[in-house]
């Protein structure tokens, strides 16, 4: 039987008429527990969380990334230059290559999507997958 | 769920090294940013009152505190014949 395709997680940063719309896929993989709850991890972002079923998986999986990028984000203290080094240091890559991070790390304006090198680890190989997408907007 | 969230923070707050940033808040989610003893930011969801024992492993991972999860999640013994179970080192009878 053919192994099914993972696409990689992704963040998209895209710069609009003074606004910053960040958008991300990503995809949580899920271990039953004994009494019917879920032990998760999120690859990419790095996240271990709990959940009793599968709605609260759903919700969590994307409130709690949309909470480690409030940090960054919303933060001035943070701001974009920590977001994307974070991103980096996570093994997010820029498609675009060095001179869109380059222009990041300087604070600059530029649309750059970061994507994922970093793969499954081998423990969660039997796990089950769920594929994800969310987006926020902020004031740049 | 297994194990106890505030303990679990309490645990990981005692450690010299390991540095509370921030917590963010949406909806019923909480979410505690750490920088962990290899300088990495760990993200804890602390919504709930307990975690599982995978999750609460995951963190101490992330963390650099690998070296905990033999005291904090001890093997159980297995179980005589008739249901007793004997302490490591104690005699048998």
């Amino acid at each position: 039987m053919a192994e099914k395709k993972i696409k990689a997680p992704t963040v998209t940063i895209i710069f609009e008429k003074g606004m910053i719309d960040v958008r991300w896929s990503f995809y949580t993989v899920t271990h039953k527990e004994d009494d019917g709850g879920y032990s998760c991890y999120i690859p990419g972002f790095d996240i271990y969380f709990s959940a009793k079923d599968i709605d609260a998986m759903n919700k969590k999986s994307r409130v709690l990334t949309k909470l480690y990028f409030n940090h960054f984000l919303r933060d001035p203290k943070n701001g974009l230059k920590h977001f994307a080094l974070e991103l980096h240091k996570s093994g997010f890559k820029t498609v675009g290559g060095d001179f869109e991070m380059k222009q990041l790390l300087g604070n600059k304006h530029v649309n750059s999507k970061f994507k994922s090198m970093v793969n499954l680890p081998e423990r969660f190989a039997s796990s089950s997958i769920i594929e994800q997408e969310s987006n926020m907007s902020l004031v740049a | 769920m297994n194990y106890d969230t505030h303990l679990f923070i309490e645990i990981i707050e005692s450690i010299q090294g390991i540095v509370y940033l921030r917590e963010e808040v949406e909806e019923d989610i909480r979410l505690r940013l750490y920088s962990g003893l290899n300088g990495k930011l760990v993200k804890i969801d602390v919504s709930d009152e307990d975690m599982y024992d995978n999750t609460a492993k995951g963190h101490l991972d992330l963390l650099g505190l690998i070296h905990l999860i033999p005291a904090m999640f001890p093997e159980q013994p297995e179980p005589d014949a008739d249901g007793s179970v004997i302490p490591e080192g104690e005699p048998r009878s």
